[in-house]
């Protein structure tokens, strides 16, 4: 049996990075280099001067506004005049409260409409003819590289798992039923979800939650060997990431449902938020766990999903709205809240992603500069009135002077990841996994030391290439409420990530974040899947097989 | 549309400044991570703040001097062993610091950028020492030491290799004093138990120092054979007396050297003059430390800038402020006997992983302190020295060269025995010094010390 785990500990190591590397690398290349398809649903045609104007994107704004999509400088048209969708297979206008209106076949729309071939719309007296296009698809560009085997890339992944489940397997010489339940229950769930995506809701691309499972892998070994007890309430976290992640996927499928229920999850973002507050008992210093039913969670988490929800918008909204006031005071609230907890961490994360959302519907420079200054002088004065909460960063760029004080988690672990070198010292046989919150907030520690350097600096590096992809894949989404979402949980993520693995390692002042799909934590681990979603969703394919049931006010034209 | 869509790539700022972040430290991975590795909070190496990450360490015959068990550290079974070695194996808590056992702490753990401490896990032992060191030979220089306070190092003159080298006042590091005990004796009979007096050390060194005023003597006086004196047994130079123990009366140069007399030799100062006496010592070195290891030695000291005459007199005799650090006096022996070419002492023979792959190898480099011509005729003169002053039945076979020494200290203290000196035998090409503080006459106290040593190396060497 010691021989045995010898030779696991000394393959199995070199056995899991390859699977992790692999698996990331194909999927990733994957996204980058996927076989496309850009339709043109429909083109424009001026009335007047036969000039022609392609439709390529789903959404298009028409204004005077040199922002717009379909810029038309004259007089008679709004600066923010109307918006083009392209809906449910059907094209519909909306009249973003133009001061002249939208016509259809010279009747006056009142907000939206549904519009056909050949009809004729008006707008500030420019007339053009909708073609929609007869064929689907005119551009065809070519992959680099098949479509991956997510067969292999699953049996792959759950090679990594039957690893760490062998390595973790028994304790002090008794077999832990929990690991067994744990790592194969993970394997079958994956196999679930993939099965149940690919038949029920006709996925093909699977390259993201390949990513997530391959992580979620990684955070699931190190808690089974540090905390075997606690696996298996991990695991079921995992169970409802994954679940919650296809309902996401299916509710985002049809866009018209998601306008109704941004308010209803600002509400519930605040209420939430602020019933933590009142209900949540201090937990090393911050007020943000509560405790139902024998059950802890931390509401914080969950609140990412919805407070990225309520941000996002469809461009015909985006074009009404107008003003970033209600935005801002909602986001102030939410960032105040958890303030409040003295969760400064999640503060940091949710105002950083508030940002990146407020930009991208407004583009305001000058209002969300304010807003920072604001921020940043409001940040000064809590640190000189709470002189505690200053005393955090006293020892950043110092760690090495207060070793064995307010530097010792920073220490240990650059002292623990350069003990493991490139290929680590294999699991289980770290030492950092002794230190306070090892398996949450040093996580990429204990994945240095027990995996390897190139492991722990792999995952972060995976976020940066997925947020590279989203941004620029962004236009390419059914509706900016995608782009804004999944441009936003990306940066959600990558930001985390880079306050986890900066904050241990001293090169910035904040500890106690942790890193998405890695650390040990249900809540976290539930919300990054559900995060995941968002991306996803930027992903052109993920809802190419969607089919709409059309409502008789459409037309049932379906084909 | 593509407005709010490009304007996404705001995120990109982060992107760059996670990628900058994710650079800086890699890089400081790699400049920083070997430091990091091999701190003392590690617990991979360190059990209770001592060092049990290192190998085995074997003497030069394969002797096992210490290696870990059960995350112990386990010294050599024999008492003698364990004190003569203990300063160049040094402690675990890093007391010793130019030990072995701390001032190669970093290579001992078998850490490298690439696999980290791995091979420490696999093998359950960092990496392995072969030092050049005779454990036996170190143990009979201990017992001939016989408590006393100070030093025998000898080496071979040829490579560089130090064969023996023990340091007293030590400790039984396997019954260690408490921290309070050497707290209270450290100016008794642990003064400075945690120095290697070899590279340590300061002394005075009485005659000794004749070696170097020798040469210079026959550097720059053109007629020095033809010199003759007459010692009456004191000397008044610019109204101080220079003394010797006895009247010597009429020597040549040859009989000055072998009768350490220390009117002649303030005499010679005189002609010599105190530039072209300090010109020597400092071609000899005098002013530098020296690698040893990873660790450095003390510099000794000959400096005669406010010096008066009678202050060179007394210095050419190795009096006055002149300090000599006993490895550099090594490397004196060994460039007399090596054609003027000190080749510079050495102990870690190499450093091997548990698989046997060789990661540092002992490395020397080698000096010229005078021309061979002036080395020889040296050579000569202290060969003549054990042949007619201090007798070649100490030591049989070995066509022995030295120089005794007698320096005082102070008033109220004895001076420390010295004993300078090396083979001139193809087979046993070996330097050796010896200090006893404050043991009396250099060829009482430090001869036989250095007598029991070389026999012992001769043996082994055999």
């Amino acid at each position: 049996m010691d021989a045995f785990i010898t030779l696991m500990t000394s393959g199995a190591r070199y056995l899991m990075l390859g699977i992790v590397l692999y698996v990331v690398i194909r999927m990733l290349l994957s996204l980058f280099f996927k076989k496309t398809t850009d339709p043109v649903r429909g083109k424009l045609v001026n009335t007047i001067t036969d000039e022609e104007i392609f439709l390529y994107d789903r959404e298009t704004s028409i204004g005077r506004n040199k922002k717009c999509d379909l810029v038309l400088p004259f007089d008679t048209v709004s600066r923010l005049h109307a918006v083009l969708a392209y809906r449910n297979r059907g094209f519909v206008i909306f009249d973003t409260f133009s001061k002249s209106g939208v016509s259809v076949n010279g009747e006056k729309i009142d907000k939206k409409a549904r519009i056909h071939h050949g009809d004729v719309i008006d707008i500030g007296g420019l007339e053009y003819t909708l073609h929609e296009a007869r064929y689907k698809f005119i551009k065809d560009r070519s992959s680099l590289l098949a479509r991956p085997s997510y067969g292999i890339v699953l049996i792959l992944i759950g090679l990594f798992n039957i690893c760490s489940m062998l390595l973790n397997l028994s304790v002090d010489g008794e077999i832990q039923p929990q690991i067994l339940l744990t790592y194969l229950g993970f394997i079958a769930v994956q196999w679930l979800y993939f099965l149940f995506a690919t038949f029920v809701l006709r996925i093909h691309n699977f390259e993201l939650e390949m990513i997530g499972f391959a992580f979620t892998s990684v955070g699931l070994a190190i808690v089974g060997s540090i905390y075997p007890g606690a696996v298996l309430k991990q695991f079921l976290a995992v169970v409802i990431g994954v679940v919650g992640f296809g309902v996401m996927v299916i509710i985002m499928r049809n866009i018209d449902t998601l306008k109704s229920m941004r308010w209803a999850l600002a509400g519930a973002s605040v209420l939430i938020l602020g019933a933590t507050l009142v209900i949540a008992e201090t937990t090393n210093g911050a007020k943000n766990w509560i405790s139902l039913g024998g059950i802890s969670i931390q509401p914080s988490e969950l609140v990412k999903i919805a407070f990225i929800f309520a941000g996002a918008v469809t461009l015909e909204k985006l074009q009404s709205i107008k003003s970033l006031t209600l935005y801002i005071i909602f986001a102030t609230i939410c960032v105040g809240e958890l303030f409040l907890m003295y969760d400064f961490g999640t503060a940091l994360i949710f105002f950083f992603t508030f940002i990146v959302i407020a930009f991208m519907r407004s583009g305001d420079v000058k209002t969300l500069s304010l807003v920072c200054g604001v921020a940043a002088v409001g940040a000064v004065a809590i640190l000189i009135l709470k002189p505690y909460v200053a005393s955090r960063f006293s020892t950043y760029l110092h760690v090495w002077e207060f070793m064995d004080e307010g530097g010792y988690q920073q220490t240990r672990t650059l002292i623990y990841s350069a003990s493991g070198g490139l290929f680590g010292l294999g699991l289980g046989n770290g030492e950092l996994r002794n230190v306070f919150a090892a398996s949450e907030d040093l996580v990429f520690g204990v994945v240095c030391e027990e995996f390897g350097l190139i492991m722990g600096f792999t995952v972060p590096m995976v976020y940066c290439a997925i947020a590279v992809w989203a941004i620029i894949n962004a236009h390419k989404t059914k509706s900016t409420f995608y782009a804004i979402a999944g441009v936003g949980a990306i940066a959600m993520m990558l930001f985390q990530s880079m306050l986890s693995i900066f904050g241990i390692t001293d090169l910035l002042p904040l500890t106690g974040v942790t890193l998405p799909f890695v650390s040990k934590g249900g809540s976290s681990i539930i919300s990054c899947f559900c995060l995941l979603a968002y991306i996803k969703s930027i992903d052109m394919r993920t809802f190419a097989n969607f089919r709409p049931k059309l409502d008789a006010e459409e037309g049932g034209e379906a084909q | 549309m593509r407005t709010t869509a490009k304007r996404g790539f705001v995120v990109l700022l982060l992107v760059v400044a996670v990628t900058v972040g994710l650079s800086i430290l890699g890089i400081r991975f790699v400049t920083n991570g070997e430091k990091w590795a091999t701190l003392r909070a590690n617990e991979h190496l360190n059990e209770n703040g001592s060092f049990i990450a290192a190998g085995n360490i074997v003497d030069r015959n394969g002797e096992l001097l210490a290696h870990t068990e059960n995350e112990k550290r386990i010294y050599n079974d024999s008492e003698r062993i364990r004190r003569s070695t203990l300063h160049i194996v040094g402690d675990t808590e890093g007391y010793i610091s130019s030990g072995v056992q701390t001032a190669y702490k970093t290579s001992l753990t078998g850490y490298n950028p690439v696999t980290g401490i791995y091979s420490l896990k696999k093998y359950g032992r960092g990496n392995d020492v072969v030092l050049t060191i005779d454990s036996q030979v170190s143990a009979v220089a201990y017992d001939k030491l016989d408590g006393r306070k100070g030093i025998v190092a000898a080496y071979n003159y040829k490579t560089g290799e130090l064969i023996c080298s023990v340091s007293s006042p030590d400790y039984d590091i396997e019954n260690k004093p408490s921290a309070e005990e050497i707290e209270k004796n450290k100016n008794g009979k642990y003064e400075g138990v945690y120095l290697n007096r070899l590279i340590d050390g300061l002394y005075t060194p009485g005659s000794t120092f004749k070696i170097i005023t020798t040469a210079s003597a026959l550097e720059n006086i053109s007629n020095i054979n033809e010199f003759t004196y007459t010692c009456k047994g004191e000397i008044v130079i610019d109204g101080v007396k220079v003394t010797c123990p006895r009247a010597h009366g009429k020597m040549n140069f040859e009989e000055c050297f072998a009768n350490s007399c220390n009117g002649a030799y303030a005499e010679l100062s005189k002609l010599l003059g105190k530039e072209k006496l300090s010109a020597t010592a400092k071609e000899f070195g005098f002013g530098e430390t020296f690698r040893f290891g990873n660790s450095q030695t003390k510099a000794s000291v000959f400096d005669l800038s406010g010096a008066s005459v009678s202050d060179t007199a007394w210095a050419s005799v190795g009096q006055y402020d002149t300090l000599v650090n006993p490895y550099h006096m090594l490397t004196v022996a060994g460039a007399v006997a090596n054609n003027g070419e000190a080749v510079l002492p050495y102990t870690v023979d190499s450093i091997k992983t548990p698989a046997g792959y060789v990661v540092e190898k002992g490395t020397t480099e080698s000096r010229t302190y005078i021309s061979p011509e002036v080395a020889n005729q040296v050579k000569a003169m202290m060969r003549n020295n054990v042949e007619t002053n201090y007798g070649d039945y100490n030591f049989k076979g070995l066509s022995m060269c030295g120089k005794t020494g007698t320096a005082e200290v102070s008033d109220d203290k004895k001076p420390h025995s010295w004993f300078v000196g090396f083979s001139d035998n193809e087979k046993c090409p070996v330097a050796i010094v010896v200090v006893v503080e404050n043991g009396g006459w250099g060829s009482s106290q430090a001869l036989p010390v250095a007598s029991a040593t070389m026999e012992a190396i001769y043996k082994s060497l055999a």
